[in-house]
């Protein structure tokens, strides 16, 4: 598996108690796109313990909550955030939300159909590449054997028709370079 | 010249036998450990949910291994309980208390005892697991106002793959309650 460029990355968990008063608090943000246009920034609010609300706001619009339903369905906890590739970067989360799973989202901007794509995941494990296809974006999460099927990898592949990813088992990763997202590091603020 | 020779001693050790080679079928009862999770959903079970659903979603998420612990989550025992879930459990059984839902402040009450709880070796004892797995299950039940849909929650994803697998498990387990191989099928 060739190795594209690592970017620093951020990992968010952390309680900071003295947010609750101040309000929404931004994270992190990453450079989209492979012009560099387009921006996604992390944002938190309302923390209890070490959990906290998490929200996305895209090119600078008004914040949304990461996940559509309550509140509770966007309160995370050991989040890691990170911007990954070298000619085109993705936006990756995975943390443990309402689900019994580590869920996670991957979001990339893509330039040269115009679109955003958003890949939602929910597995045992945290993801392990991404892949920037012409076609759209994919994510493979390596399977730990404990799961719906015995298949080595899980690959999260964007459906431009569908709008949304779809999952798939495989004993193969996806044939495209793979960008590696690396281990996350706890460094609160950093802005990518 | 004649040589002579003289017999120092003589072997009487018996030869060892020509291997046996031949495949033997040997039966385990893997069933028993089957029969053990039954019983321990039948008294720990704090759902509406069926028995027998429940037993095939214990073998998704551990393969009944009470040990069972992913790389990166803090999933634990055998219904793979994270933090968080044992949070919610917690969050949910203070919500029916009070009649709403609790203030940040018993929020974070019920969310460190929940920690705490899921810290300790409690937490990969089976029945104790059952029970909060079950729990857990049934708040996403009264969220969702179906099985399906409840499934579709824990699972974090829609496609509804997860409810399908353990259904059609729970389905064939009912006619034939002690077998392995219906599990083991639910995951090939």
């Amino acid at each position: 598996m060739k190795l594209a460029a690592l970017i620093p990355s951020v990992g968010i968990g952390l309680f900071c108690a003295s947010q609750a008063a101040i309000g929404m608090e931004a994270i992190t943000h990453c450079t989209l796109g492979s012009d560099g246009r387009h921006t996604l920034a992390l944002l938190r609010d309302h923390p209890i313990d070490s959990t906290a609300v998490y929200y996305l706001s895209k090119d600078g619009a008004t914040p949304v909550r990461l996940y559509p339903g309550d509140e509770d369905q966007s309160r995370g906890d050991e989040v890691q955030a990170t911007c990954v590739g070298s000619r085109e970067r993705a936006f990756v989360l995975s943390g443990e939300f309402a689900s019994d799973f580590l869920q996670g989202i991957a979001v990339r901007f893509n330039t040269m159909a115009n679109r955003w794509e958003r890949i939602d995941f929910a597995e045992r494990t945290r993801p392990a590449s991404v892949y920037f296809g012409s076609n759209g974006l994919a994510v493979l999460i390596p399977n730990t054997g404990r799961n719906e099927s015995p298949e080595r990898y899980i690959i999260y592949r964007y459906d431009a028709r569908a709008g949304r990813a779809e999952q798939t088992y495989s004993n193969r990763p996806p044939k495209l370079r793979a960008t590696r997202i690396p281990e996350y590091k706890v460094q609160p603020g950093n802005k990518q | 010249m004649s040589a002579t020779h003289k017999v120092i001693k003589k072997q009487t050790a018996k030869l060892t036998p020509k291997s046996d080679t031949t495949p033997v079928t040997v039966h385990v009862d893997d069933s028993a450990r089957l029969r053990e999770v039954r019983r321990l959903v039948r008294a720990n079970n704090r759902s509406t949910l069926d028995e027998n659903l429940v037993i095939c979603q214990i073998y998704m998420e551990s393969r009944f291994d009470s040990n069972a612990a992913p790389g990166g989550s803090t999933a634990k025992g055998l219904m793979q309980m994270t933090k968080g879930a044992v949070q919610q459990v917690y969050k949910y059984r203070a919500q029916r208390a009070l009649g709403h839902m609790p203030s940040d402040a018993q929020t974070h009450l019920v969310f460190a005892e929940a920690a705490t709880v899921h810290a300790s070796p409690q937490l990969i004892d089976d029945a104790t697991n059952i029970q909060l797995g079950t729990e857990y299950m049934q708040y996403w039940i009264d969220k969702a106002h179906s099985v399906d849909g409840a499934y579709k929650l824990y699972r974090g994803l829609s496609n509804g793959i997860y409810y399908q697998k353990i259904k059609a498990c729970a389905d064939m387990l009912r006619a034939d309650p002690d077998s392995m191989q219906l599990l083991r099928d639910m995951v090939k």
